[in-house]
């Protein structure tokens, strides 16, 4: 076997290597990642503008063009053999600590041939503070030498004030990228908006302080100073009540869905990751009350609410790589615009989740997998339901809701059926009527009601009510309310109002019908219970196992059905 | 796919294993030199010991022993040493209903409880089971079960594991 060397072109791999995905923020903010990854606790971002020049015959008033990128820090800088290991392609990240956003060493030299031809580094390290250092890698260059080359010179007195903006004198390192791809790069005004909108998300644990093995970073962008954002608002959860009921949620305040769990990442059980879900407003519902000085749109503005912003933020190392990713089991609905999720993993878990070299995709394992994907389902369905509820509320308030047209038909029907039989009491030969009398109350008196259910009953004069849960897993049991009588309380919790009322609660005909249905199985069982030949007692305890039955053999069905499938036509 | 198991010491040292009340159980079992744990809740007539019979078995039910195939890919688990713990349900109808709902929350709350606890102890254990979570994770007396089988659970794994 012969063992013969391979040649590459290295203008060709330049070109190649700023086209592996990078848009123009993201290139920016993986240079800004070495700075962090250095300790810089100073980084500022310039995006500089020139006159571009009026080519001959042209009219009109000269137009401001991009000129260069500049990030400066007071990271620990890299002295001549820093440097050059900083521009070999695939550094080494041995310089770098624990929790370096580092990984194939490909970062500076990726990011900055996609924004433009030139890359020079001007660098003082701890170690040395006298000297300051320059490299240039020049693709032009590259091609005229037909090999990899860079040019180590000294730094002007321009690139030093530049770079003791940031470093005041002490370490540090500046990144300069010139010879930009105008053709494929937006407006400044575009790139220094999304710098904006995304570093404060982007490094939120890092401007917060809170990041391990770093100190609080100070970020600024073309002169503003970026303020830290968790895209899961977890600060304004009240402690106090701060887990989503999606029953009852009035879609005021963020809520916890998934307080923070470790899941496993891999089989030998040594490496986790961490999730967290919450639920932010519901806009509308701020929107309408009193309680909050903030109208729809700072809602949105706030929380970040629009379709590009729900799903899971995932961090590597403290540093966001992907931003609102769905993981595939997200799905693209609106009704989970306040969904937000989080997974923080680390770099010793990057092997089993395949980080990509632009660090922005994950392949969750196996076993990731099983352990995430029951825990999101569940927060999803539970986004979506509180989501509707909230504006089930709305709509309850502005307009006629389904409910209360079935319950004002039910309501009728009950005092009907109430006083027919106080009429059929009434001509029934004494004795009769005596032992009818005693099992009327004894059927009254083994559902009574509670306070809780009685004020509701007393806000709504609903017949028809549903209730937070029901004990055993039923999805409706009736109760008695001394003035009103039959009441029928239904459970949210069931699966029968999660899975199919929830999802099918714009057909307001089939909540209607459901009303009645249920209405009428609670009323057949009060008949029955007082009004049987049979022993009320036993008739009572066979309709509570009844229901629980019904209960749970609706939940096995329910699990045997492909949903999607079974509401196509609703 | 064929199961053989090769058991060190094996104790049962309470009967009420076999009675037919609810029960959360797991299995801690050394499998391939790694340890794994799987976390599973029952109300069968034979107990939590008939459902540890059916996990071991080559027969339908035997999920432990599909999820190491499953999780490693091995074709042939030869399961080695196997230890069992079963904490039976506080009686209440809710936990004794046939519908498994209610202690499908506790056995997920116990999962997740237990794969926080072994990540803060920094143990090398693979929880291989999968559990759901449902509209009940959230009742008080779902979290307070979860917790005292965790809270009874979590010396236990210890002592294994040391």
């Amino acid at each position: 076997m012969i063992i013969k060397e391979g040649t590459w072109d290295a203008g060709r791999v330049f070109q190649a290597l700023g086209r592996i995905g990078y848009d123009p923020v993201s290139a920016i903010l993986d240079l800004v990642d070495n700075s962090v990854s250095a300790g810089a606790t100073n980084v500022a971002i310039s995006v500089n503008q020139e006159l571009s020049k009026q080519q001959e015959g042209q009219r009109g008033r000269p137009k401001a063009r991009l000129q260069s990128f500049v990030i400066a820090d007071n990271g620990c800088g890299m002295d001549e053999k820093g440097l050059a290991n900083a521009l070999t392609l695939g550094s080494s990240n041995q310089q770098y600590g624990e929790h370096t956003l580092s990984k194939f060493g490909m970062g500076l030299k990726t990011a900055a041939s996609s924004l433009g031809k030139r890359l020079e580094v001007i660098s003082r390290a701890e170690n040395d503070l006298d000297k300051v250092f320059k490299v240039i890698l020049d693709q032009d260059s590259i091609v005229d030498e037909g090999r990899y080359v860079y040019e180590l010179t000294n730094p002007t007195q321009e690139d030093l004030m530049e770079l003791d903006a940031c470093a005041s004198g002490n370490s540090g390192t500046l990144i300069r990228v010139t010879k930009l791809f105008h053709d494929s790069l937006p407006r400044t005004s575009e790139i220094i908006e999304g710098l904006k909108n995304k570093a404060g998300i982007i490094y939120y644990y890092y401007l917060k302080g809170i990041a391990e093995g770093s100190e609080r970073l100070s970020l600024n962008i073309d002169g503003h100073n970026v303020t830290p954002v968790d895209p899961l608002f977890v600060d304004e959860i009240d402690d106090a009540d701060a887990d989503l009921n999606e029953n009852t949620w009035n879609g005021l305040h963020p809520k916890w869905i998934t307080k923070p769990q470790q899941i496993q990442v891999d089989t030998t059980g040594t490496r986790f990751a961490e999730v967290a879900i919450t639920q932010l407003p519901h806009p509308p519902s701020v929107d309408r009350t009193d309680l909050i000085d903030m109208s729809r749109k700072d809602c949105r503005d706030h929380y970040l609410i629009e379709a590009k912003n729900y799903g899971f933020y995932i961090y590597r190392n403290w540093r966001l790589i992907s931003w609102a990713d769905s993981l595939g089991l997200v799905t693209r609905d609106q009704d989970l615009y306040a969904f937000r999720g989080r997974l923080l993993i680390n770099s010793d878990a990057d092997d089993v989740l395949n980080i990509d070299v632009t660090k922005s995709r994950i392949h969750l394992s196996e076993i990731s997998y099983d352990q995430l994907r029951p825990l999101i389902r569940e927060a999803v369905k539970k986004s979506s339901a509180a989501w509707n509820n909230a504006k089930r509320e709305m709509q309850r308030i502005s307009q006629q809701d389904p409910h209360d047209t079935a319950n004002e038909v039910l309501d009728r029907s009950e005092r009907l059926q109430d006083d027919a039989d106080k009429r059929d009491m009434s001509i029934t030969p004494p004795a009769e009527r005596k032992e009818l009398e005693e099992r009327l109350a004894k059927a009254i008196n083994a559902k009574p009601i509670t306070p809780e259910i009685r004020q509701q009953v007393e806000e709504t004069g609903d017949r028809v009510l549903y209730v937070d849960t029901l004990n055993n897993n039923q999805l409706w049991e009736r109760t008695h309310d001394p003035t009103r009588g039959l009441i029928v309380k239904i459970n949210k919790s069931h699966s029968f109002c999660q899975d199919i009322l929830d999802t099918t609660s714009e057909n307001s005909n089939l909540l209607k019908v459901i009303d009645l249905l249920v209405y009428s199985l609670a009323r057949g069982e009060y008949n029955l219970v007082y009004r049987s030949e049979h022993g009320e007692d036993e008739i009572e305890k066979i309709m509570d196992e009844y229901r629980e039955r019904v209960g749970g053999t609706l939940l096995d069905v329910i699990r045997t059905l492909n949903l999607n499938d079974f509401l196509a036509d609703v | 796919m064929r199961t053989s198991i090769e058991f060190g010491l094996v104790t049962v040292s309470a009967a009420t294993i076999a009675k037919p009340n609810s029960f959360l159980y797991t299995i801690y079992g050394v499998f391939d030199n790694r340890v794994t744990l799987y976390i599973g809740q029952t109300r069968g007539q034979t107990g939590a010991l008939g459902r540890l019979a059916q996990h071991l078995s080559n027969a339908h039910g035997n999920t432990y022993v599909q999820r190491l195939s499953d999780l490693y890919h091995y074709e042939e688990v030869v399961l080695g040493r196997t230890d069992f713990a079963a904490v039976r349900f506080t009686q209440k109808r809710m936990f004794e209903m046939d519908s498994p709902v209610y202690r499908e929350a506790v056995e997920d709350l116990v999962q997740r409880e237990l794969i926080n606890w072994i990540a803060e102890q920094k143990l090398e254990i693979c929880i291989v089971s999968r559990t759901r979570p449902n509209s009940y994770n959230r009742l008080q007396d779902i979290q307070e079960e979860a917790k005292r089988i965790s809270d009874a659970l979590e010396p236990w794994i210890l002592e294994c594991y040391q």
